[in-house]
């Protein structure tokens, strides 16, 4: 157990330090950094389960917007009291919400439906995006249709600068932070017992049933530990855009960027999402250029193609390419 | 007087319309080998997979180590100690021979992390002879080593009851003999009773000490194996007479 | 204020109810067909609603046509797209991996909405078509919503003709039951799931045409989220693969729906139509927990 098992995951922190660093030492680039980063972590929050079971999850949409929701209250609740909380107390108590909000709505959906077929998951997860933006809008709930803002609470607390800096900088970091707990979660699922059973599952699962593993209970698992990233995911976005509005927080937008990313760096494997948000970062920012606004519209049909043509992603066909050796334990 | 390992009640299991098990009684002892034998459709492969869990049964109760286990999921099973093998193999195909076995390994109460199931699996690798495939793939192993896959995945976790379903069949005589002997050897080393399935009992027979007759689901006899070949049921069935 | 629901008017609901019913019913036999006969899900499903709505749209205001007929059109539309759909992608994604399927339908949908936002841009469209209306226990219904209904039971009505007296239809179901002895038998089993599919997408737009009998404004690219949620709902009530399970389950929503939204304007609790389509999900919820295979089995 040295050095050399744990390459894979080496390289890819490797990586992510040092798009960091690009984002701290080039100011220009804070924007597009930052942005990429929201989707890189949240492709490996995808990946972590998706890619583990092969089991996909369309409602990661859901529970990130329940952590922005959820977040977002704590704050404003935490901040209206007279003596307001030192700012990282303030900040724990949100990402501690966030996660657990999406943890009960992942057990809840997650029981019901992943004991059953792919199909009927996909639907239940589908579902889930239309059911909570209209729970929020019909009971009115967190400020209903006309949305939550945070913003004043958060200068009123504390004064502007720590507000910019909250906002722009912490709000970064957290984000980076639950990216490599998700990336950390992924690598030790696979190093693990669990990994051999997911393993099995993903190859034929009822005869993995029968070889001992608790095929419910490890996708179940695993839905759980992703959702609740996605929600603290959910909570560092609030905290970045102090607001949130039930027709932008439920697009559906970003569940595709999600998925292009991952299917585009390689399902299932630690380092694929960073590289595929990389490949995605700059495809995006051509497209943008040439022809502002229409992503979505290039970005669909390219999705489809890439699962006929390129299910396995840049990893997955690296992998394939460069059989056994150096590359593809570089590469898990 | 050996401990009761396996009892099975009463069990009945129908599949739209069709009586698949019939009542079915049957108590398997630690140690012991037997052969559950019978012509085509007989309900053999459906008493493995009620004794495995795979689907609930319309009647009866399964017990083992005296244990209540009729409503088990099949994991939990495996877990306590039944472990099966495949007719038709089912390896992992995108795992390697290894990790296939580790899976077998790994999943069962006495083997407590992967260390112990990887040096496991390098011992029944090894035993069965294909320890020098052990890092290929699953789905390029040929027909026979496949089938070799799957005993080596049934005996790792040193289970206490081992379900063979089929496991000698499309093999040449010679290699018959090697796998048996191979089995026979890992039973009683490991005090394993096994149930070997199958359909061309001949092949088998020196090297159980029972032989369960299955017809339509039911037991039709229950004894040493020269007795039930030469029983008269057994002749008019397997050559036709009786055919409702 | 008080507000008097009178026995008459429950009724009125609940035969509106059905109407509506045989109206979604409609619109959700294409998913079940799909799934049941090529077992894929159709995750993108409302977006082709959306642009059966959109079809009629312009057929009325380009062409004049009433949405009775642009539903013709609509369904050639959506038959030719399903025949391309499995000729270029689905076909080679058919034995694969369930998670390939899902997302590539998924993408679809979001194709054919980014598609519409291009071209006729995100602000909602509509028509009025007044044709007079009906009374029904004292309350006046518009003619074109029962016409609508009554449209929507006869083309269930010819699906089933269809499936159960002709040949090919004898053949699509062959290959449910037993695609390998239904091979053996000389049916070509690609040709059937490349005409179930156009069949499937074909009936989808089409009711989506029709939708603009119920519906007269509120056409806008995203405007299929919520048939696709309604499809789902009905879908897994019915039973997934069962295209006629899924057509009386559609009844049973549609007077679930108007029940609902009668009930909850009453009750003052929120707002009525964000509350019934959260129950809508909590439906979807409710029946896979309790009986995943549908009320109705095959």
């Amino acid at each position: 157990m040295g050095i050399r098992t744990h390459r894979s995951l080496l390289l890819l922190l490797a990586l992510s330090v040092v798009l960091l660093f690009i984002r701290t030492v080039i100011p220009e680039t804070r924007q597009i950094v930052s942005i990429l980063f929201f989707y890189i972590a949240l492709s490996e929050v995808f990946n972590l389960f998706t890619g583990l079971t092969l089991y996909v999850c369309f409602g990661y949409v859901a529970f990130v917007a329940l952590g922005m929701y959820g977040g977002g209250a704590t704050i404003k609740y935490l901040l209206s009291s007279p003596n307001p909380q030192p700012l990282w107390v303030v900040f724990v108590c949100s990402f501690a919400v966030a996660g657990i909000l999406a943890l009960i709505l992942a057990l809840i959906v997650g029981w019901i439906s992943i004991r059953l077929k792919g199909a009927y998951f996909a639907i239940a997860t589908i579902g889930l995006n239309e059911g909570l933006k209209n729970l929020i809008e019909g009971t009115g709930i967190w400020g209903g249709s006309s949305g939550l803002i945070i913003a004043n609470d958060l200068i009123r607390a504390y004064n502007y600068e720590t507000f910019i800096f909250v906002t722009t900088d912490l709000a970064d970091y957290l984000i980076f932070t639950v990216y490599i707990i998700t990336v950390m979660c992924i690598y030790l699922v696979t190093k693990s017992r669990l990994g051999y059973g997911l393993a099995a599952l993903r190859e034929d699962e009822e005869a993995a049933n029968v070889m001992g593993v608790n095929v419910v209970g490890y996708k179940l698992v695993v839905f759980v530990i992703s959702a609740t990233l996605a929600g603290m995911l959910g909570a560092g976005k609030m905290i970045k855009d102090v607001a949130i509005y039930p027709p932008q927080a439920f697009a559906i937008s970003y569940t595709v960027e999600a998925i292009v990313i991952s299917m585009l760096g390689g399902l299932g494997t630690v380092t694929g999402p960073i590289i595929g948000g990389l490949a995605y970062g700059v495809l995006k920012y051509m497209l943008t250029v040439s022809f502002p606004g229409l992503q979505l519209l290039a970005l669909a049909p390219a999705l489809m193609v890439m699962c006929v043509v390129f299910p396995y992603g840049i990893v997955g066909w690296l992998k394939r390419r460069f059989k056994g050796g150096v590359i593809e334990s570089l590469l898990t | 007087m050996s401990k009761e390992l396996l009892r099975l009640e009463k069990v009945s299991k129908n599949f739209g319309g069709i009586k698949a098990l019939n009542n079915v009684n049957l108590i398997v002892s630690e140690g012991e080998k037997l052969a559950v034998i019978g012509p085509n459709g007989a309900g053999k492969t459906t008493l493995f997979n009620a004794i495995s869990g795979v689907f609930p049964l319309d009647s009866g109760r399964i017990f083992y180590l005296g244990k209540d286990i009729t409503r088990l999921p099949p994991f939990k099973r495996k877990y306590l100690g039944i472990s099966r093998s495949f007719q038709i193999p089912r390896p992992f195909a995108g795992m390697t021979v290894l990790d296939n076995v580790v899976v077998g390994a790994l999943f069962s109460k006495d083997i407590k992390n992967i260390k112990e199931a990887k040096d496991r699996a390098d011992e029944i690798l090894a035993l069965v002879g294909l320890y020098s495939k052990k890092d290929e793939l699953a789905v390029n192993l040929t027909s026979p080593e496949k089938k070799l896959l799957e005993l080596a995945r049934a005996l790792a976790p040193k289970p206490k009851l081992l379900l063979l379903d089929e496991i000698v069949a499309g093999i040449p005589p010679a290699e018959v003999d090697k796998i048996m002997s191979l089995v026979v050897k890992v039973s009683e080393q490991e005090n394993i009773s096994v149930v070997a399935l199958v359909e061309h009992v001949m092949r088998v027979l020196k090297y159980v000490e029972r032989a369960v007759f299955l017809h339509e689901g039911r037991v039709m006899m229950d004894d040493a194996p020269d007795k039930v070949l030469n029983s008269e049921i057994v002749r008019d069935i397997y050559l036709g007479k009786v055919y409702e | 204020m008080i507000i008097l629901v009178t026995a008459e008017y429950i009724i009125f609901t609940t035969i509106t109810g059905v109407l509506l019913g045989t109206f979604y019913g409609l619109a959700t036999i294409g998913l079940s067909f799909t799934f049941g006969i090529l077992r894929i899900l159709n995750s993108g499903h409302g977006s082709l609603v959306m642009i059966g709505a959109y079809i009629s749209y312009w057929s009325f205001a380009l062409l004049g046509l009433p949405p009775l007929i642009s539903a013709f059109l609509a369904f050639a539309i959506g038959f030719l797209i399903g025949l391309i759909l499995y000729h270029g992608l689905i076909s080679r994604v058919l034995g694969g991996p369930e998670l390939i399927s899902l997302v590539l339908m998924f993408a679809f949908g979001i194709f054919l909405q980014e598609v519409a936002k291009f071209s006729w841009g995100a602000s909602p469209r509509g028509f009025t078509l007044s044709l007079g209306s009906v009374n029904i226990f004292g309350y006046e219904y518009p003619l074109t919503r029962v016409i609508g209904g009554v449209v929507s039971a006869v083309v269930v009505l010819v699906l089933y003709v269809f499936l159960f007296r002709t040949k090919s239809g004898n053949a699509i179901r062959s290959v449910v039951e037993d695609p390998e002895g239904a091979s053996l038998c000389g049916v070509n089993v690609s040709r059937v799931y490349a005409l179930s599919l156009a069949i499937a997408l074909g009936l989808t737009v089409a009711s989506g045409a029709l939708s603009t009998l119920f519906v007269s404004g509120g056409i806008e690219p995203y405007m299929g989220d919520l048939y696709t949620t309604r499809a789902f709902a009905i879908a897994v009530l019915g039973g997934l693969t069962s295209p006629f399970g899924s057509f009386l389950a559609g009844l049973l929503f549609g007077i679930f729906e108007n029940l609902s939204y009668m009930t909850l304007s009453l009750a003052n609790v929120g707002n009525p139509f964000s509350m019934t389509r959260f129950l809508t999900f909590a439906m979807i919820l409710l029946v896979l927990l309790v009986r995943p295979q549908g009320l109705l089995k095959r």
